[in-house]
Order: structure tokens, then sequence, then C-alpha cells
């Protein structure tokens, strides 16, 4: 059977079942387990546990427990708490200040974790019913949260840069000093859309009222302490990785360790909230980890049959040039992101797309740049996003899953015009890197 | 449900909580490993060939060991454009259906861990590290995780049955005892 017919049957059949509701790591696994018989017989068998065996190469794949439970260690530590405080008392006086500060929030947040959950479980729990209080449009304020939390895996640490980093072997300092700008610069972005918005409809986001102005400058001034403590957790992890004195892996337990640490500090840290941290780390890294060995398997069926070639073949023979590749490569991207899951398109597409890509002259740190953007966009966009569970889960009532929907619209086209301007000037991701490791 | 079945749903269901909440303190084990070696490389400039593989090995037992623990708690992710909007008893019923895609995926990794422990065992396989440990107590580990997990199936195989036929079955709730 050539290559392309076995891609669109095993992609056909997969969303099939997907669409019945069946876990995603038991229809990844079962559709590649099949096709493994079907077309290489009782030697396909062993396949399925092979490829998961092979999981324990990527010893960089021991970041993600540590992110997840920082993450969730984080939340639970009372430093958002006052890291929200801080914005709200600096930012709430013009209209749609509070949003901006989430934004800023969130940012902070993306730099002291690699995925995007804990952003959003303090997003949805801390700053949404302050703003909703504060009668900020609910729709509007629902984006921002999702939108911000995405940075989670754009501003380093990011845990979809590892994933990418393992899968095209490029060294994983490099791909997260790249996502500095392009993240910082999605952030402005966002924030340049609320102030805009903000300007024109002003009942979107009220500035706060004269009372709740009213505070002295020193008490002001105070709050600023609360940055100290994110300071110090972003330089102990990402700082002593980038001074090379912690390995990545090193960093990733030195960070989960100092979270724990200020959150015993802050006093936060009850037995009950630790067992819950505990049992949620192991239930998502249990989530993300069997999705991860399905998809391997998946993706070790499509090494099987030189889908590499296959796929070069396919994009050169309908004669794309160089960047109309890359544009194609992004739009499938998108568009496989509505309908699968993020982490396992990752390792099931991008180990065929990054060869391809470092072929044509472009540079496989700016591609993963790119495809973060991209993993970032797919992450909101309906009918599958970790964001509409999450969302779902975390916020109030009067949140309906339409205006979920609707919220993600005006982020997705910022996030989208983000992925041009990096794609036309390539520097804003690889500026930093180069400055600081040389060429 | 029967009575036999009801027994097997509840020890099965226990064995797993209970390991599942053993399981989760694995992540201090790993950020222990890790934490150590960091310091005794970069202070006292003495690192160990083990720490990181080790710590892998410690990773690996983390998510197969839990992954029944995690089934149980619904924590595995699908896809629920439709399946979030049907009724208990319609989503039971489609689960009775799917479950023989999760139940082949497990039997062909069971085959595979087989092949792969007594391949481990009469080669001495090792991993190719400057450690070189040998491989088979991992892959046994890893068998027991799998086997968990098809238990545990077929457990919520057994509840989702019941649910079918209109029987009340709560899911499992996710809530924390304060004596733990």
């Amino acid at each position: 059977m050539n290559f392309e017919l076995v891609a669109v049957l095993m992609f056909a059949s997969m969303l099939a079942m997907l669409l019945t509701g069946r876990h995603i790591f038991a229809v990844i696994g079962g559709v590649a387990s099949a096709f493994a018989l079907i077309l290489w017989g009782k030697g396909g068998a062993g396949l399925a546990f092979h490829a998961s065996f092979n999981l324990l190469n990527w010893y960089p794949l021991l970041t993600l427990p540590m992110f997840i439970y920082m993450g969730y260690m984080f939340s639970k530590s009372g430093i958002a708490d006052d890291l929200y405080t801080m914005f709200h008392v600096w930012m709430g006086p013009i209209n749609g200040g509070l949003a901006i500060g989430t934004i800023g929030l969130m940012s902070i947040i993306a730099a002291m974790n690699g995925l995007s959950v804990a952003g959003m479980a303090i997003g949805a729990t801390l700053a949404l019913p302050e703003m909703l209080k504060r009668k900020y449009d609910k729709i509007m304020l629902t984006g921002v949260i999702q939108a911000g939390s995405s940075l989670g895996i754009m501003i380093p640490p990011s845990v979809v840069l590892v994933l990418y980093g393992m899968i095209a072997r490029q060294p994983i300092g490099r791909l997260w000093l790249a996502g500095v700008f392009p993240g910082l610069m999605l952030a402005g972005l966002f924030i340049l859309y609320i102030l805009g918005r903000c300007l024109i409809q002003p009942h979107l986001g009220p500035a706060l009222s004269k009372e709740e102005r009213r505070i002295p400058l020193k008490k002001k001034l105070l709050l600023l302490r609360s940055g100290i403590v994110p300071l110090f957790i972003i330089f102990m992890m990402s700082g002593l990785f980038f001074l090379g004195i912690t390995s990545l892996v090193e960093a990733s337990a030195v960070g989960a360790t100092v979270t724990t640490l200020a959150a015993v500090f802050n006093k936060r840290l009850t037995r009950k909230g630790m067992v819950e941290v505990l049992r949620d780390t192991l239930s998502v890294s249990c989530m993300f980890m069997w999705v991860i060995l399905a998809a391997l398997a998946f993706g070790a069926i499509f090494d099987g049959l030189g889908a590499v070639h296959a796929i070069k073949g396919l994009f050169l023979e309908y004669g794309f040039g160089p960047w109309g590749i890359i544009i194609m490569m992004q739009l499938s991207y998108l568009l496989m992101g509505t309908f699968l899951d993020d982490t396992a398109m990752l390792i099931i597409v991008a180990p065929l797309y990054v060869p391809l890509v470092i072929e044509l002259g472009f540079d496989p740190i700016w591609y993963g740049v790119l495809y973060t953007i991209t993993c970032q966009i797919a992450y909101l966009t309906p009918p599958f996003g970790y964001n509409l569970f999450l969302m779902r889960a975390m916020s109030p009532k009067e949140i309906t899953l339409s205006d979920i929907y609707r919220s993600i619209v005006p982020f997705v086209i910022v996030m989208v015009i983000g992925l041009v301007v990096v794609m036309m000037f390539p520097k804003i991701a690889l500026w930093l890197p180069s400055l600081y490791y040389g060429k | 449900m029967k009575n036999a079945v009801k027994a097997y749903v509840h020890a099965i269901d226990s064995t797993s909580r209970a390991t599942g909440k053993l399981v989760m303190f694995m992540v201090f084990g790993m950020m222990g490993i890790l934490l150590y070696e960091s310091i005794s490389r970069t202070i006292f400039n003495k690192p160990h060939i083990w720490a990181v593989e080790f710590s892998q090995f410690v990773m690996a037992a983390y998510y197969t060991l839990g992954g029944a623990y995690s089934y149980l708690i619904e924590g595995q992710v699908r896809m629920d454009i439709f399946y979030h909007k049907w009724s208990p008893k319609r989503k039971a019923t489609m689960d009775v259906i799917t479950f023989s895609i999760l139940a082949f995926y497990l039997v062909i990794l069971l085959h595979g861990a087989y092949k792969g422990i007594t391949y481990a065992i009469e080669y001495k396989q090792v991993s190719y590290s400057a450690w070189s440990p040998v491989l088979y107590p991992i892959k046994i580990i890893m068998t027991i995780g799998i086997v968990m997990m098809m238990l545990q199936a077929i457990a919520e195989f057994f509840k989702d049955l019941a649910r079918a036929r209109g029987e009340d079955i709560p899911k499992e709730e996710i809530e924390v005892e304060e004596s733990k």
C-alpha cells in the first residue's frame, strides 16, 4: 500500500473513532496497533510496546511531571494572589486595565511554568470572578484568560518546545530563548487589542471606581514586592539553566522545589492541598504520557512507511516553493489542531515536517517557534482544545460554552497576525539565542 | 450487577486507588534524585552516571502504574464534542461499544510487553549508557501497569454495562480524605 492511502485511512479512522468520545489515548493507540498488524502482520504486533519503551530514550520528558507539579503547586502557593493584587491596583484605573493586568499576570506565570494549565487555573479562579464583579464584558475576559494562558507554552520554560527539541534534535536552551520575544510580542499584541477595543467601547472594561482607586502611594509601592518571589523562582529555574549551571531536567526539579518552598513560606500549603497537588499531577501526567505513548506508536508506522519522503514528494509534486511549503505546513497544523490533541499532533506530524524544513534551508529553531504559535492557536480552537475542558470545568456558571467559543475569535486573529509577523521577521525569534549562544 | 461482578469492580477500584495514592508520591522521588544530582554535581563536583536514567525509570513506573488510577478518576481526556451532550445512559452505551478499541490496544501492548520482557531476560538486555543497567525490571514494572490498566478498563466496562441498562452507578468522586 502506498503511504498516502495509509495515512488518509489512519487519520480518517482515528477521527471517526474520536467522535465517539472514547479516550484519546485508546483511539490513537488502537488505530496504530490495528494498522501495524494489517501492514506487517505478526511482526507489527510488538510495535506499540516497543514504541512506548522508546520513550525512555527521551530523558527531557522528565520535565513534564515536574512542570505539571510546579503549575499546581504554584496555583496553591498564593504567589499568584499577591501578583494579581499588584496588577489590580496598578492597572485598574484605566479602561480595560484589569484585562491588561491579567495578560501581565499570565506572562509572569508563563515564565515560571512550561504548560498552560497553571495560567488557566489561576485566571479562571482568581482574575475571572474579580473582573465579572467589576462589570467587565464576560466574553472579552473569557478570551483574555484563554489567550493569556496559552502564553505558558511560548515564554520559557516551555514543555512544547522541549518536545519539539527532542523530535527535531535541537538544543532546548536555544529554543527557549527563541520563544522569549515572540511570547512577549504576543502578550503585547493582546494588550494592544484590549486597549484599542476598550477605547472604542469603554463599557467592555470599565475603569475602577474612584473609591477603589484611592490607595496611598506607599501601599501601592509596597505591593510591588510581590514580584520578588516570582523573580527568584525564574532565576533559580531558567536563570541557572541558561547560565549553564543546571541541566534541563535538573532545572525543572529545582523549579518544582523552589515553588514548594515558596508555598510553605507563604503558609498556604495544607495537607489537603498537598494531596490535591499530588493527585492532579499524577492524573495529568498520566494523561499526557499515555497519549504520548499511543502517538509514538502512530508515528512509528509513518516512520516505517518512509513517510518523510512521501510528504516531501507530495509537497514538491504540487509545485509549492519553499515558502509555500512552510505556509501549507502551518495551515495543515491549524486544521489538524482543531480536531486533534495538540501533543499527539506534535509527535505524529513534527517528525515528518522537520527534516523537510531543514532541507529547504530554514532554521529549525525559528520553525520551532512558528510551530509553538500554531500550537497555541490549536489549543484555543474548538472542537478540540484543552482550554475548553479546563475553562468549562473551572469557570463560574454564567460563562456558557458558546461564550467560550465566541470569546476566542479576536484573539485567534491576533495570534495569526503574530504568526505571520514571526514568519516575515525571523529575527524576532532568532536574535536572542544568537546573541547569547553565538551563531 | 451480579454479586461476583460487583466484587470484582470493588476489588479493582480499591486496588487502583490505593496504588495511585502511593504512586503519586513518586514525583518527590524524581525531584529528589534530580535535586541531589544537581547539588552533588555543581557544588561538590561529583556527578553520578545513574541519576538521570534512574529518575527516568521512576517516571516510567510513575505513569504506567498510575495509569489505572487516572482512568478511574476520569483523568484521561476524551474528545467530547458530542459526548458531553449525551445522557449518562447514552454515554455508557457508547463506552460499552468502544471498549473494544481500548481492549484491543491493551492486548497488543501486553503482547509486545511479554515479548519485550522475555527478550530482555534472555539476552540480558542493558540500556545503551555509561551506567548500562539491565532493562527487564523496568519492563516488568511497566507491564504490571498495563495489566492494571486492563483490569481497570474491564471494571469500567462492567460499570458502563450496568449504566447502559439503567442502573445508577456514580462516577468515581474526585475527593481527598483529610486523613491521608
